[in-house]
């Protein structure tokens, strides 16, 4: 007993004495799972940074967001212009609010989705072009590089200064992608052409694309091609009254200047988002990166969600030797005969 | 060796059963608890202290960060400000408005010179958007210039169409050099009237260094500006310049830098961006940091945004030290409590082995002792039964001899011898019985009353008759008076024929003289003095001892039988040498 004692006081002594304290850390996660079940209906939200009246990228999503309405029959609802900064808010938003879908339409939206959708396991995000994955996030990161080749054929094509520009929104990596297929379609069909770029860090300011836009094409410039939403309005404005080509991008922008745009790279992205919501009521939503590449044109067979617009009435402006080399490598690109790598790095133009 | 470690562990729990009482156990606890105590509130305490401290010198960077945002937003307001006043007072010079080129161009140059620091030019534009003059330039640069047509810049189709100052972003100038511009419009007399553009040119560069040289170096922060559209007109990494701070490059930094002040963060800069100014607590690189924005305002329209970031590093590396300190004050304390423990235990092991040692010199003295008690008694016994049983044979031999002395008269002395040996032989083993009973305590009084003087006249009177042939000696009795005491009559004879055999032992010639007085405090005190030779003053110390004495017939018994017989009257003996010569010994009794 009198040992027992001891011990015990000894103990307290040293416990006493060297003062050790004992932090518990506790740590706490939410591992609910949903697991992935057909479904008869679905809540869907398409959202956007991007302008729904920029008559290009932001527009291409509202039209996909009203195709899916009328061939599904689901409410889509949809949010435009959501400043960067609440691009997280906004996602929590809906998914607080038990959406099963967020489709969330530019790469903006890639961490923020990440976050949100490990937060909230229940939801399905897909953001198109984006580069992000996870369990109930999906990205749609369409091979754009491939139809900027085509149009950078074209406009080696048929510039007759040999020199040729493109003006960014932004440097986004998917962006700089774009161009970078631009260029090598530019070289590959015109080796000596010289090619002129700008980023405007700003898609929804026409008049700065505008005046970026001037500025390069007074360079010789005379085929210039955007990647800047809204601010591309300007681009195209300025090669209209510079009486040079324009080159669209997303959407089929023709109707913009009809005698200015040449052709446009588009994204159907109706066919993307249809992608997205046939997984989700099939149950076979998986969490990956789908880079679907180029196709002969809208809506057709396979995956590919990229093709070109036609030239409309400036078809007779582009010569027939044009034309069937431009048919030849398209066959070259679906056929993989021509591979237009990705690259997130703007590369050094050569002299 | 070294000691098994089941021995070791046993001898531990042995000795700390022994050392830990209870009483040792209250000790240790106290101080234990003291020590915890203290270390507990020190520890507290310095946690106290260091968020104090830290939080202070946050609130510090903070209120500083906002002093400094604002002392710099108003730096660049009134730089700004001389900018536009200078383009102001161009645009309604006469020979502007006119377009007087020659008489215009000094006060281009002169403007320039004014504000050099952060200006790269003044250019001048004429309705149609080309360039009439550019300050401070020669002249093969300006044919190279001279009519280049800038009407597609924002900073010409702006004030064109509003009449007003506009501020551009941050624009790759056609030279390839990242400027901003403000722009001023060149009005006529009636103001619809619009005849060009005066235009100051403003590096990136020089702006920042501008904000640079008025940052506060305590603070170590780091400014930025935008312009109105969220576009980086000035930052540190120049790899940003001409970014918006939406765009994926800056928000990647942010979300890699801070991820969870992002949404802080660009909640500052839309605010900032519509015109409020604030302070929010950011973490920049896992360091807290104080984020400050300002708008600056020119002429009632937004120019842009400044920004500033403090880091917290210097309070976190003052609550880091006083942490330190903490630390080292609670190590210090738990130490010095080990010390005290250590040095508890180390004191009641000492005193535990000093009490073992002393128990174990008790023990062995209590044994000795008894030893010696044993041996002491054995001794006295032995003493006793041997006078005893010297003494009986001695009666007959003394009888014997003295019948002899009678009859046998021509034998006379040498029966005489056998009388006087046989004599001292009886005094020897009564002194030895004497001795006996006094250290075996059992030394008995029979007291009576008498007259002392008679008792010392007998006493004298049988010595003189002993002694009748002797020469040389006299002994005498000084007293007359009659003091009755009550004492052991025997005993008392017995003390003065010591005294005086005594006497006489070391008294060749002279006198003996024996006198009794009375003390003032009653005693009654006897002295016997003679002309001896004295005493030997070593022998003074232990006169009244066993076999002290010098002397060649005595038993060296007498004097210690004396003292104890006075003592056991409680009275006292002592001796003293007399001043001329021989000694005087005294004893008093009550």
């Amino acid at each position: 007993m009198a040992r027992t004692i001891t011990h015990a006081v000894m103990a307290a002594i040293i416990v006493a004495a060297i003062g050790v304290t004992v932090i518990a850390f506790t740590t706490s996660g939410n591992f609910q799972r949903n697991p992935a079940e057909p479904k008869s209906t679905l809540r869907i939200a398409v959202v956007t940074d991007a302008l729904f009246s920029d008559k290009g990228w932001g527009e291409s999503s509202l039209n996909a967001a009203r195709a899916i309405e009328s061939k599904y029959g689901f409410e889509v609802v949809t949010e435009d212009n959501i400043p960067i900064a609440n691009i997280e808010s906004t996602l929590k938003r809906y998914a607080e609010a038990g959406y099963d879908l967020i489709i969330a339409h530019g790469v903006q939206w890639g961490d923020p989705a990440l976050r949100v959708g490990k937060q909230y396991q229940g939801v399905k995000i897909v953001v198109f072009t984006g580069l992000v994955q996870s369990e109930n996030v999906a990205s749609i990161f369409p091979q754009q590089q491939q139809g900027s080749f085509l149009l950078g054929a074209i406009a080696g094509m048929m510039t007759q200064t040999n020199v040729i520009g493109y003006v960014g929104g932004e440097e986004y990596p998917n962006v700089v992608n774009i161009f970078e297929g631009y260029k090598q379609g530019a070289r590959a069909a015109n080796p000596d052409v010289k090619i002129i770029g700008t980023y405007l860090n700003d898609w929804d300011n026409p008049a700065k694309g505008k005046e970026a836009a001037t500025a390069i094409i007074r360079q010789n410039v005379d085929v210039i091609f955007h990647v800047a939403d809204s601010s591309g309005q300007g681009v195209i404005e300025s090669a209209r009254e510079n009486g040079v080509f324009a080159l669209g991008a997303v959407q089929d922008q023709n109707s913009l200047a009809p005698d200015t745009v040449l052709s446009s790279f588009v994204l159907d992205v109706d066919k993307a988002y249809g992608q997205a919501v046939n997984s989700t009521l099939a149950g076979s939503f998986r969490g990956e990166i789908r880079k679907p590449g180029i196709e002969a044109e809208k809506g057709a067979a396979g995956d590919g969600i990229v093709y070109l617009a036609s030239f409309h009435d400036l078809d007779s402006e582009v010569p027939t030797s044009v034309k069937s080399k431009l048919q030849e490598i398209t066959n070259d690109l679906l056929e993989g005969r021509i591979i237009v790598p990705e690259r997130f790095e703007e590369t050094l133009l050569p002299p | 060796m070294p000691v098994p470690l089941s021995r070791r562990s046993y001898l531990a729990e042995t000795s700390l059963n022994g050392i830990l009482s209870r009483k040792n156990l209250v000790l240790v606890i106290l101080v234990v608890s003291v020590a915890a105590s203290i270390s507990t509130i020190s520890y507290e305490y310095s946690l106290y202290t260091s968020q104090q401290i830290e939080e202070l010198a946050v609130n510090d960077i903070r209120s500083n960060s906002d002093i400094q945002a604002h002392d710099l937003a108003n730096s660049l307001s009134n730089k700004l400000g001389d900018v536009i006043n200078t383009l102001q007072i161009i645009s309604r010079n006469r020979s502007v408005m006119e377009g007087d080129t020659e008489n215009a161009k000094p006060m281009f140059n002169q403007a320039d010179d004014s504000n050099p620091e952060i200006i790269d030019f003044y250019m001048w534009l004429d309705s149609e958007g080309k360039i009439v003059w550019l300050s401070n330039i020669n002249q093969t640069t300006y044919e190279q210039y001279k009519n280049t047509d800038l009407s597609y810049r924002l900073y010409f189709i702006t004030p064109r169409d509003t009449h007003q100052v506009y501020y551009s972003g941050v624009i790759d100038s056609n030279d390839g050099v990242a400027r901003l511009y403000i722009s001023y419009p060149i009005l006529g007399e009636s103001s619809d009237q619009f005849r060009g553009i005066v235009v100051a040119g403003i590096r990136s560069d020089a702006i920042g260094g501008f904000l640079e040289s008025q940052l506060s170096p305590n603070l170590q922060s780091e400014v930025a500006l935008l312009d109105n559209t969220g576009i980086i007109l000035y930052s540190k990494d120049q790899q940003y310049v001409g970014k918006n701070v939406f765009g994926i490059r800056f928000q990647s930094l942010l979300a890699s830098s801070n991820p969870e002040s992002l949404g802080a963060m660009n909640e500052g800069f839309t605010e900032a961006l519509s015109g409020n100014s604030g302070t929010k607590d950011i973490t920049l690189n896992e360091e807290k940091a104080t984020f400050v924005y300002k708008p600056i305002i020119l002429e009632g329209k937004q120019f842009g945004v400044l920004y500033i970031v403090s880091p917290h590093a210097y309070a976190s590396d003052v609550a880091g030290l006083i942490g330190q300190q903490k630390n080292f004050s609670l190590i210090l304390i738990v130490i010095i409590a080990a010390a005290a423990i250590a040095a508890i235990l180390i004191i009641l092991i000492w005193n535990k082995r000093l009490e073992q040692t002393i128990d174990a010199k008790t023990t062995e003295l209590r044994v000795a002792n008894e030893q010696l008690k044993t041996k002491d008694k054995m001794q006295r016994e032995f003493i006793n039964i041997a006078a005893h049983e010297l003494r009986t044979p001695i009666q007959p031999i003394l009888g014997a001899a003295e019948m002899l002395e009678d009859e046998l008269g021509d034998k006379k002395e040498d029966i005489r011898m056998i009388a006087r040996n046989a004599r001292r032989l009886e005094k020897l083993t009564r002194d030895l019985l004497d001795v006996a009973r006094i250290e075996g305590q059992s030394l008995k009084l029979d007291k009576e009353k008498f007259d002392i003087g008679e008792l010392v006249s007998i006493v004298v009177k049988d010595y003189r008759k002993r002694f009748a042939n002797s020469d040389g000696v006299l002994l005498e009795f000084e007293s007359k008076v009659n003091i009755i005491v009550e004492a052991d009559k025997e005993r008392i004879t017995q003390v003065i024929s010591n005294l005086i055999d005594n006497a006489l032992k070391f008294t060749k010639s002279g006198r003996v003289v024996i006198s009794t007085k009375k003390e003032s405090d009653g005693r009654i005190a006897i002295s016997v003095r003679d002309t001896g030779t004295g005493i030997e003053p070593s022998i003074i110390p232990h006169l009244f001892t066993k076999f002290a004495s010098k002397s060649q017939s005595g038993t060296g018994l007498g004097l210690f039988i004396s003292k104890s017989i006075v003592e056991a009257h409680g009275g006292k003996i002592w001796a003293q040498n007399n001043e001329d010569e021989g000694a005087t010994f005294t004893f008093s009794i009550p």
